[in-house]
């Protein structure tokens, strides 16, 4: 377990210097961070002294090994637009989209997975038309589009939810809705996929042969159907975390970590930026983590390297 | 063994759910100390508190904005949250509702010209700021100072880049010098929010310790969430016993959840409406025909467009008409050809509509044009439909025959390649801007004095904006307009489209009448 960890960690920091050094060169090449802090008819003194102020004036080199000493440091210093602490920000965006990723990954997975197993094991075919029909339709609704949907339904016409913004649990709902149902499509379909194969196995027919319940005899099908269902979840659970949510925050009004991605790179702002990107390695290192042990636990074969 | 497997699994559990618990209860706390409306902390659908307000009772208005405020500092923003500044500081004078006329607000009254270039300004003596101090011609002196002498790079410091100096003659009175002679100076005060002397060097500042003179104190920002003001009960001017005791400012991106969410009674002002979104909400309020749209032309370069046949043929090309019919289902006026509709100082009598000919535009494009790739830049979001009008100007210059380069893209990227260098000026360029309320954005249409460098190259309007912008003499300024009108028409140096109107969706629950200038002033707003 504990090789598991140093492993992932060390992948991790590798991965999050190669993404912070990319943050700095693509923004230095790709644009002006210093003309997108200022009026755009600031004259060439002011704009030299925003250079100055901001660090820019330096060699290129200089600027790169202070920036990679104060990331490695975890010091992100201010928002060159908002001049807020950058990791600040980052610190009181993600725990909005904890929530957020937390209440639609717990409904995709209550609705998705017992979805999946009735539709796996049925055996009245409009059951399972009616169910490949609700998944199609859940996998091709654009984000967006149902978020606007449902707001005019349960906001506008029935008044259960507000329709956007942050505050009590009913602020949660719909965005986590909007946001579940993507994953929830995949999440009934793998189940269903992967169950259905498990259930055709010889030895699902030597157990039943030995007079095992159909309970038991599911839960063993559905224990080894669990690593591709755990994969499918656990990849769109680390989407949203990594940002994936920008659609549904921006629909829904909702300040998460998504939309400060966004911010950060339409304001070329590289320490908002680099602290966005770091924040949002370290949760995607922490998750894959968990991940290979949920394996490990769902498959002994994996923790023994037979698999 | 079965307890150890237990308490891990135990671990997991607790440790997600204190995870989402953490989360939850950071947002109780929100939703307790900043709910975005009169809704309560238990998560109800909140209700806009207007409703609930009779007479001078209090309530809470809730205005949308698409972005976050930039910047805590009153002085540098430039964004659509500048309105809050404008009610918890103050200038010197602001515009009355229609934007007819300017009104002494901090000032005692108009200010008098002692020579050219001088100024003094007598300040009301019943001024205060939040903090109880009076106003004095110490903080006006201070701020303006501040804004035009310092590396700050304040986006408010081209309203005032005429002003040279200030300087206090006693507590009451400013003395203020302009660097030429400077037709617009009292425009240039409506935009200059007086700070207290010192308050840019207070700690912690502009993050905290806001004290303005205006009706509203600044109580909280919650970066991409919402913003809260608190209505001064000691304001020192009007009374404001009627106005919203607390305004949310809340940040919603998207324009069809912050419609939605008005007609759910959740806000009570949505700006920057097209017409069919205004059409959309509950209650809808307009400005009269205060944009004006337009199609600059590069005739820098030697671009094709340096060409007066091929200008003429983009100009004949153009079906305004039908823009205005079917784009803003006839919420907008087909352009006279000059950018200051007839309400407007600047405006020229008898120049009429411009001609829409497409054969003709052919037979010129014909004639004249080698097919040179045109670039055509328009900025999504700059104004309600630009990116639709940009494609059906687009069309409308490909059906005659023009090889047109259309690029839609942010607002940024458009006001630099107007206000860029001569190198990144695109050949047409899509452009909206307000007539009535500062006459040096309309000179800078023709002359961008920082960049040295004339964007229309054509002497008689270089001269006439050159007067514009150097007289006091109302007549001699009209005569210049005139001159600058005419020929800008004549010589299809712009491409004028459409005037139109500013919308805003209200809610039932609340009286507002939208100001010219696009300020929402909150002290104006009433329960309906």
């Amino acid at each position: 377990m504990l090789q598991v960890f140093v492993k992932r960690t060390f992948r991790g920091l590798v991965l999050a210097f190669v993404a912070v050094n990319l943050v700095f060169f693509v923004v230095h090449v790709i644009g002006d961070p210093v003309g997108r802090s200022l009026p755009l008819d600031a004259t060439p003194e002011q704009y030299a002294a925003r250079a100055e102020s901001l660090g820019f004036d330096r060699p290129l080199w200089e600027q790169y090994t202070d920036y990679v000493g104060d990331v490695a440091r975890l010091d992100f210093g201010d928002s060159i637009s908002t001049q807020a602490p950058a990791m600040g920000s980052v610190l009181t965006r993600f725990p909005r989209t904890f929530l957020l990723v937390g209440v639609g990954m717990g409904l995709t997975a209550l609705i998705g997975i017992p979805t999946g197993v009735i539709l796996a094991t049925t055996k009245r075919r409009w059951v399972d038309r009616l169910g490949n029909s609700l998944t199609l339709t859940a996998l091709s609704v654009p984000q967006f589009w149902l978020g606007i949907l449902l707001i005019l339904v349960f906001s506008l016409k029935l008044g259960w939810f507000p329709t956007s913004g942050i505050g009590g649990w009913k602020h949660v709902v719909l965005p986590s809705i909007a946001l579940a149902i993507g994953p929830l499509g995949k999440t009934i379909q793998i189940t269903q996929v992967t169950l259905r194969d498990e259930l055709q196995k010889p030895y699902i027919r030597t157990a039943r042969a030995k007079g095992l319940s159909e309970g038991r005899v599911l839960y063993h099908a559905l224990r080894n159907a669990g690593v591709a269902v755990a994969t499918v979840f656990s990849h769109e659970t680390i989407l949203a975390l990594a940002g994936y949510t920008v659609l549904v925050e921006t629909v829904f009004a909702w300040p998460g970590i998504g939309s400060l991605i966004a911010e950060a790179i339409s304001n070329l702002d590289i320490p908002l930026t680099s602290a966005v990107v770091v924040a949002v390695l370290l949760v995607v290192v922490v998750a894959n983590s968990l991940v290979d042990i949920m394996y490990r636990r769902l498959d002994p074969r994996i923790a023994r390297g037979l698999k | 063994m079965i307890s150890p497997k237990l308490t891990r699994r135990g671990l997991f559990a607790a440790t997600g759910g204190a995870l989402i618990l953490a989360a939850c209860s950071d947002d109780s706390t929100e939703s307790s100390d900043t709910k975005p409306s009169t809704g309560d902390s238990t998560g109800d659908t909140p209700g806009s508190g207007a409703e609930q307000a009779g007479g001078t009772e209090p309530y809470e208005v809730v205005v949308a904005i698409s972005r976050d405020p930039e910047q805590l500092d009153p002085h540098k923003t430039g964004d659509n949250a500048e309105f809050i500044w404008n009610n918890v500081y103050e200038p010197l004078y602001r515009r009355s509702v229609d934007g007819s006329e300017v009104l002494p607000l901090l000032a005692a009254e108009l200010p008098t010209q002692i020579d050219d270039t001088t100024w003094e300004i007598p300040l009301n003596p019943d001024a205060r700021f939040a903090s109880g101090d009076p106003v004095t011609a110490a903080d006006v002196a201070y701020t303006i100072e501040s804004i035009v002498h310092n590396d700050l790079v304040l986006s408010i410091g081209d309203r005032l880049e005429g002003i040279a100096s200030a300087e206090a003659v006693d507590d009451l009175t400013v003395r203020m010098t302009t660097k030429t002679v400077d037709p617009i100076f009292l425009s240039r005060l409506t935009y200059g929010l007086i700070v207290q002397e010192g308050q840019r060097e207070v700690e912690g500042w502009p993050q905290s310790g806001h004290n303005g003179s205006g009706a509203y104190t600044f109580d909280s920002w919650e970066p991409g969430s919402q913003v809260h003001l608190t209505r001064r009960d000691d304001y020192w001017g009007e009374d404001v016993s009627a106005a919203p005791s607390t305004v949310v400012v809340r940040i919603i991106p998207d324009k069809a959840t912050q419609l939605l969410s008005l007609e759910n009674n959740e806000l009570d002002i949505v700006p920057e409406l097209s017409p069919d979104q205004a059409r959309t909400a509950p209650v809808s309020a307009r400005v009269s025909g205060t944009d004006s749209t337009l199609i600059r032309t590069n005739t820098l370069n030697g671009r094709p467009l340096a060409t007066p046949e091929l200008r003429e043929a983009g100009s004949l090309a153009i079906d305004r008409q039908a823009i205005v019919d079917v784009l803003f289902e006839g919420d907008a006026t087909v352009a006279e050809c000059q950018i200051a509709p007839a309400t407007e100082f600047g405006h020229t009598v008898g120049l009429g509509e411009a001609e829409y000919d497409p054969d003709r535009a052919r037979e010129l494009v014909a004639e004249f044009y080698d097919g040179t790739p045109l670039s055509f830049i328009a900025g999504a979001g700059f104004s309600p439909k630009h990116s639709d009008v940009a494609q059906a100007v687009a069309q409308n210059l490909q059906d005659v025959g023009f090889n047109i380069d259309l690029q839609i893209t942010d607002s940024r990227e458009v006001l630099a390649a107007q206000f860029g260098s001569k190198d990144g000026f695109a050949d047409l360029l899509l452009w909206t801007t307000n007539a009535e309320l500062f006459e040096a954005i309309q000179s800078m249409q023709w002359v961008r004095g920082d960049h040295g460098f004339s964007a229309v190259q054509n002497d008689v309007v270089d001269a006439a904006v050159a007067e514009v912008l150097s007289t006091t003499d109302v007549a001699a300024r009209q005569a210049a307009y005139d001159t600058i009108n005419r020929t800008t028409c004549e010589e299809h140096l712009n491409y004028y489209l459409y005037y139109l109107d500013d919308f805003y969706g209200i809610s039932e629950d609340i009286a507002w009448t939208p100001r010219a200038e696009g300020w929402i002033i909150l002290k104006d707003i009433r329960p309906a």
